[in-house]
């Protein structure tokens, strides 16, 4: 109901809520592995484990690993939830994992402008959409993690409300394990 | 019985005397900004496409622009994104009124009644659309479509939007989020504003679809089949977006409903006492929320094959895995569409039986099993393209979905064994859909047969089959569950006389019309075509005339529905004596739908001497002292009413 003065900020999350909401989250994640295992399949069917020898593995490599240690700094955000500084190292736990990742999506951006491989080839084709698929959900998963980074500027770190960097986190981590299984799909199988 | 009671409307802070703009309009400014902008950018930034203002990547870039304006002026903006972000907002939810229909809302009932809204615009258009196609096929050669193309692009718009915008909307959007928390006895859904910002998906993709012809035409159906698409003009980039927005609707929906019957159902609500009508939607939301974001990749890589271009599905890529793609949600897509009806059979056929439900667990194994089978069965579309070995145990699993099917059928005839039903309107309706799907399975059964099915595969047989099973099912089912719930929707109730006679129009003019599919099929009619060999003519002229009455039934009883909505006299509390939850409080149900939380003390399908009422709404303070409160030792009154809901403990 709607008492509260006329300017209102976001409801607190009850335990019940919480476990609704994180059920829902886990589940939505849990949905969106649909597109990959599609994608990968497509890979298998249209060329097989051909890996074009002009594909940079350092580079490829490189945004994985990024992206693992960038899921890795946000998983740590979410135990330093508590605690006297807790706004704080929340928030620069998820800045950095924010930086990783928009480094990891530089590697990408710059074999891009490479164009080692034709989208007319068989791998090339594979390539440009699987690497933009991960390039999608890491803009989604970017943008999660901005608005848990402005919302714990401006809001007490309550476990009540804790909830949008914690969603923000899991969604992130999913967008590492995507790009690392990519990774795997592409450029070594 | 309980009392019906009313939840007394708390005293909320006035909105803001300075409403800008209806969000309605504002969203579609907001999506013309969008539009163009992205739309701007990338013809300012491509340097492939030559010069004119929109072209396939701009316009794919462009739509999307138009999405995110759209949903950001309908609501997302104030309501979502601000306080996510922890900045403070105006924003209030208006409790009552026809304007909070048109616009962003977190009242479950509110959002399902928008769903049924867009739902019906999209069922008038389409079936606008259809009465073309009719009138096209009154003759046979071209008449008011000059090109077969245009033909084809009107079918197509007619079974996307059929399929994609009415018939998972209606049954799933609209019924599934109305009544689904009021059956479960919740107070609201647990992703109300996820599902508040969904709903305003639909006319974003009704409206995508729609306008899709001002791209180009397309010709390959509701399917998108490629290569056919391949050739086809820009048009079909409509369909792949329309679609996205529409199954991602639904797919929010199918999160929604199965959070809130996972974590909302009432004290002494188990798994087995669930619903018919709940076990239903959970099945089918279970459906969707596999097979839609398949097929959204399917039409994602599609949507890059055309704009970039690639070549998945072109002649030189992989057609047919495109059908296998397509078809491993297609299937499934009809029964997310029809297990929501099997479901709407056997819970109200007990009611106007009052009679207990026969084998009310063979009847939820059935909606399981049919949910599992689903998925095995796809490549039966596509007996035509593959290899015999590979056919066999496609056509084995198809004809064995029958059997859990038939589950349905069997609790359905069990409880009105020798029972004393009460033959009124929603029954009606409930029999004609029963009989009207046993027509469309057992012509099923029959192209389940590889040899029959070769034959068949291109004709107006396999047309009939597939609208017996969809209308026979869904809508023949969603008529029957609007005329049940509409003393639950409007607290008005209509006069029997009119609905049983519009039914038996409809009935009598949906079989004159689609009974003739059949034999047109096996007298050479072909699917896709608007001109035909002239001896086909006279039956279809025939068949034209009965569509057009079948068309104008639909309508009058969409018309009489609004009517008895409005003007109806006034419905009791539970006029059809009914056992679920929705029925124990006042109708239309309050803002949190109970004023004090129900529990759930027995099965809500059992009728008879002796039986007791299972749903009860005792005092508060009575019910803090239930078994949930002393097992669960964080249970809070509180998390079943947002900001407190007005209850104190």
């Amino acid at each position: 109901m709607t008492n509260a003065p006329e300017q209102r900020r976001s409801a607190a999350l009850t335990p019940a809520n919480y476990r609704a909401v994180r059920f829902s989250m886990l589940f939505f994640i849990a949905t969106q592995i649909v597109p990959f295992v599609v994608l990968f399949e497509a890979k298998y069917l249209y060329d097989g484990s051909y890996v074009s020898p002009q594909a940079d593995q350092g580079f490829g490599v490189a945004g994985a690993v990024l992206m693992a240690l960038s899921a890795w700094v946000a998983w740590q955000a979410l135990r330093a939830r508590t605690g006297p500084d807790a706004r704080e190292r929340v928030a620069t736990r998820l800045k950095v994992a924010a930086g990783l990742g928009l480094l990891a999506m530089l590697t990408v951006i710059y074999q891009w402008g490479l164009r080692y491989a034709s989208p007319q080839g068989r791998f090339g084709e594979m390539y440009y959409v699987i690497s933009g698929a991960d390039m999608v959900y890491a803009v989604v998963g970017l943008i999660m993690v901005g608005i848990a980074i402005l919302r714990n500027a401006r809001q007490d770190m309550a476990p009540e409300r804790f909830w949008t960097a914690e969603a923000s986190v899991y969604f992130w981590v999913y967008v590492a394990l995507a790009w690392i299984a990519s990774w795997v799909v592409v450029f070594l199988l | 019985m309980a009392h019906a009671m009313t939840v007394p409307e708390s005293g909320h802070a006035p909105r803001p005397r300075k409403a800008p703009m209806p969000p309605v309009l504002r969203a579609f400014l907001w999506a013309a900004i969008g539009f163009l902008l992205l739309n701007t950018f990338v013809i300012a930034v491509d340097p492939f496409r030559g010069h004119p203002f929109v072209t396939g990547p701009s316009v794919v870039f462009g739509w999307v622009g138009a999405a995110i304006g759209w949903l950001l002026g309908i609501g997302l903006y104030d309501a979502v994104l601000l306080p996510l972000m922890g900045f403070p907002t105006r924003w209030q939810e208006r409790q009552q009124g026809w304007r909070r229909y048109w616009e962003f809302a977190t009242d479950h009932k509110v959002i399902g009644l928008q769903y049924m809204m867009f739902a019906v615009g999209g069922f008038l258009i389409a079936g606008g659309i259809a009465m073309l196609m009719r009138y096209e096929l009154m003759t046979p050669y071209l008449t008011i479509f000059h090109y077969p193309s245009n033909y084809l692009t009107a079918v197509g718009i007619h079974g996307t939007l059929m399929m994609f915008s009415f018939a998972t909307v209606f049954m799933i959007g609209g019924l599934g989020n109305y009544f689904v928390p009021l059956m479960i006895g919740a107070r609201e859904t647990v992703l109300s504003k996820l599902s508040g910002i969904g709903v305003w998906l639909v006319p974003v993709g009704i409206l995508t679809v729609l306008f899709s012809p001002l791209l180009g035409e397309w010709s390959t159906g509701w399917r998108g089949y490629e290569p056919l698409a391949g050739q086809d003009a820009n048009g079909i980039l409509f369909y792949y977006l329309g679609v996205l927005a529409l199954t991602m609707s639904s797919l929010i929906v199918a999160l929604n409903l199965v959070a809130t019957v996972m974590f909302r159902r009432a004290p002494g609500l188990t798994w087995g006492r669930l619903p018919l009508f709940v076990w239903g939607q959970v099945t089918v939301n279970l459906l969707m929320l596999i097979w839609f974001p398949e097929i959204q990749t399917t039409f994602v890589m599609a949507l890059l094959d055309k704009v970039v271009p690639l070549n998945f599905f072109t002649a030189t890529g992989s057609p047919l895995t495109y059908l296998m793609l397509f078809w491993l949600f297609g299937h499934p897509e009809v029964y997310i569409i029809a297990v929501p009806a099997f479901a709407i059979w056997n819970e109200i056929i007990p009611v106007m039986a009052q009679k207990s439900l026969f084998g009310r667990q063979w009847a939820v194994i059935g909606l399981v099993f049919v949910m599992m089978l689903s998925g095995l069965v796809w490549a039966h579309h596509m007996f035509t393209n593959l290899r015999n070995s590979e056919i066999l145990p496609f056509s084995f699993f198809t004809e064995m979905i029958s059997i859990p099917t038939g589950f349905a059928y069997m609790s359905a005839i069990g409880t009105l064994w020798k029972s004393k039903v009460r033959l009124n309107t929603p029954m009606l309706w409930i029999l004609m859909s029963m009989f009207n799907f046993l027509i469309g399975g057992l012509t099923g059964v029959f192209l389940a047969d590889p040899i029959v099915n070769l034959q068949l595969h291109d004709t107006f047989w396999v047309v009939g089959h597939f609208h017996y099973t969809i209308i026979g099912s869904m809508v023949f089912s969603g008529f029957g569950a609007i005329y049940y719930w509409l003393p639950k929707l409007s607290g008005r109730t209509f006069n029997e006389t009119w609905g049983k006679t519009l039914a038996i129009i409809t009935f009598l003019a949906f079989n004159l019309t689609f009974s003739q599919f059949f034999l047109l099929g096996l007298h050479g009619m072909n699917r896709w075509v608007p001109a035909y060999p002239a001896y086909l003519q006279p039956m279809n002229f025939e068949v034209s005339i009965f569509a057009f009455i079948l068309g104008a039934a639909f309508l009058g009883n969409i018309l009489y529905i609004g009517y008895c909505w409005r003007n109806g006299a006034q419905a009791g509390e539970n006029p059809w004596g009914a056992k679920t939850p929705e029925w124990f409080t006042s109708s239309p149900a309050p803002r949190y739908n109970f004023p004090v939380q129900p529990e759930i003390v027995g099965s809500l399908y059992l009728y008879g001497e002796g039986t007791k009422v299972p749903v009860v709404t005792t005092a508060l303070g009575e019910l803090a002292a239930t078994s949930r409160a002393t097992q669960d030792p964080q249970f809070d009154w509180h998390d079943y009413a947002p900001d407190g809901g007005g209850v104190t403990s």
